[in-house]
């Protein structure tokens, strides 16, 4: 897995003639995209040995870059976003790391460290963290 | 540098001569006062969360500056000098919820500055619960994970391995992990189809996509796409898997029904692909 590619874009695709519609630019070794429940945007880990290292928040109607959540050394192997949109979860070198939807501002991350891949149940009521070795199944706690 | 407004800051005010601090103060020696600060905060917090401000000031001397921060009507106190010019972090932590305004003012050793304009700053109630508490956890392969999907009807987590042929599946319902199995090579990403009755993978070095039957857990087909294919998803229909193929700069639309490719679409090379209803962005690193 390599990430760090230059200037990494998002691209839509129309379906119906499967040509690119648009592209905006979101810094540098962009990751696979998640989306919020309603559509209105997406969220991709921007992996740049450069600039910001972290979430960046594009708005789907214009394809524009919203917002950036700095998270400073972690590694972001993927992203999830809970079916109520309130929170990013991003799976870290350093464990998981929430993003609050509101403020887009990186919460407490969550231990176990090392590097693993996270995925949510459809219910939003559980997340679960694959590392070598390990699952982790995380529950609700209230913040 | 860093001051924290939780410790006790205590500053001696050195007046000189009948001058008062605030702006438009005329000091008998010529003193002039630092310039209005520069503030920066974040326009929207959640409650108990520590707001950071950034302030700094420039001296026309060059002398040092002090800070002092206004929340709404409550004054602190001034906080430690630094040099003209240098940026101060002071944190402060906001436990109400509501919009809260911050101001600050600088002084060197005889005068201040005015205050800077207010900054509102919303601060909004705590989120509701999320899944943050370990509650459980299971064995896996003892190989690095390449990625791990839950089947949209919620029943099985499945995990692939960068280096192991291993898929490894989890029933969900009573955390249960099954035996894992292999349908010949280790696998990149993996998605679920939407009725959880199909795996699509691809697949490391190589170039197809491996079709997996998930009732029996066997290869239902390998459909070949180009070298280096990556990331990929299912429309929400069901009815296309979208392959990202980075070395051949191109995306590939593979039709489930038969298990072919329908379209290809391109010239730049796609990471991973993602849907929404029935448009599909796409990254890029071109």
């Amino acid at each position: 897995m390599t990430y760090g590619h230059a200037g990494a874009a998002i691209a839509r695709i129309g379906t119906a003639d499967k040509t690119i519609v648009d592209t905006v630019a979101v810094g540098v070794g962009a990751g696979t995209p998640a989306f919020s429940p309603d559509g209105q945007f997406l969220y991709t880990a921007n992996q740049g040995d450069t600039g910001i290292r972290g979430v960046v928040e594009v708005r789907t109607s214009d394809m524009t870059l919203t917002r950036t959540a700095d998270c400073g050394e972690r590694y972001i192997s993927n992203l999830a976003v809970t079916p109520n949109g309130d929170y990013v979860v991003g799976a870290t070198n350093y464990g998981l790391v929430y993003l609050d939807a509101r403020t887009f501002t990186p919460a407490d991350t969550v231990l176990p460290k090392g590097s693993g891949y996270v995925a949510l149940h459809p219910n939003g009521d559980t997340l679960y963290l694959a590392q070598r070795r390990q699952l982790y199944v995380l529950g609700p706690k209230n913040r | 540098m860093r001051v924290s407004t939780t410790g006790p800051v205590v500053v001696a005010l050195v007046v000189v001569g009948i001058c008062l601090y605030g702006a438009g103060c005329s000091p008998i020696s010529g003193n002039k006062p630092p310039e209005t600060p520069t503030v920066v905060c974040p326009d929207t917090v959640v409650a108990g969360a520590r707001v950071a401000v950034h302030v700094s000031a420039i001296d026309p001397e060059s002398d040092s500056v002090a800070f002092q921060l206004q929340w709404n009507d409550s004054v602190t106190g001034w906080f430690s000098y630094t040099a003209s010019g240098e940026t101060v972090v002071i944190y402060h932590t906001l436990e109400d919820t509501g919009v809260v305004r911050v101001k600050a003012r600088a002084k060197d050793k005889e005068n201040a500055s005015a205050w800077s304009a207010e900054l509102p700053i919303a601060v909004a109630p705590p989120g509701p619960a999320h899944p943050d508490s370990i509650c459980d956890t299971l064995p896996l392969v003892d190989e690095y994970v390449s990625s791990c999907a839950v089947s949209p009807t919620g029943d099985y987590l499945y995990v692939a391995y960068a280096s192991s042929e291993s898929i490894t599946p989890v029933r969900l319902a009573d955390r249960t992990r099954e035996p894992s199995f292999s349908v010949g090579d280790p696998g990149w990403n993996l998605v679920v189809s939407p009725d959880g009755r199909h795996l699509y993978m691809t697949v490391h070095n190589d170039s197809f996509v491996d079709v997996i039957r998930t009732a029996d857990r066997t290869l239902e087909a390998r459909v070949p796409v180009g070298l280096g294919a990556y990331g990929l998803c299912v429309t929400p229909d069901g009815q296309y898997v979208w392959v990202a193929v980075y070395e051949q700069y191109r995306l590939e639309v593979i039709r489930t029904s038969d298990n072919t490719v329908s379209d290809t679409i391109g010239t730049f090379s796609p990471w991973g692909p993602c849907t929404s209803g029935s448009v599909p962005p796409v990254i890029t690193r071109t």
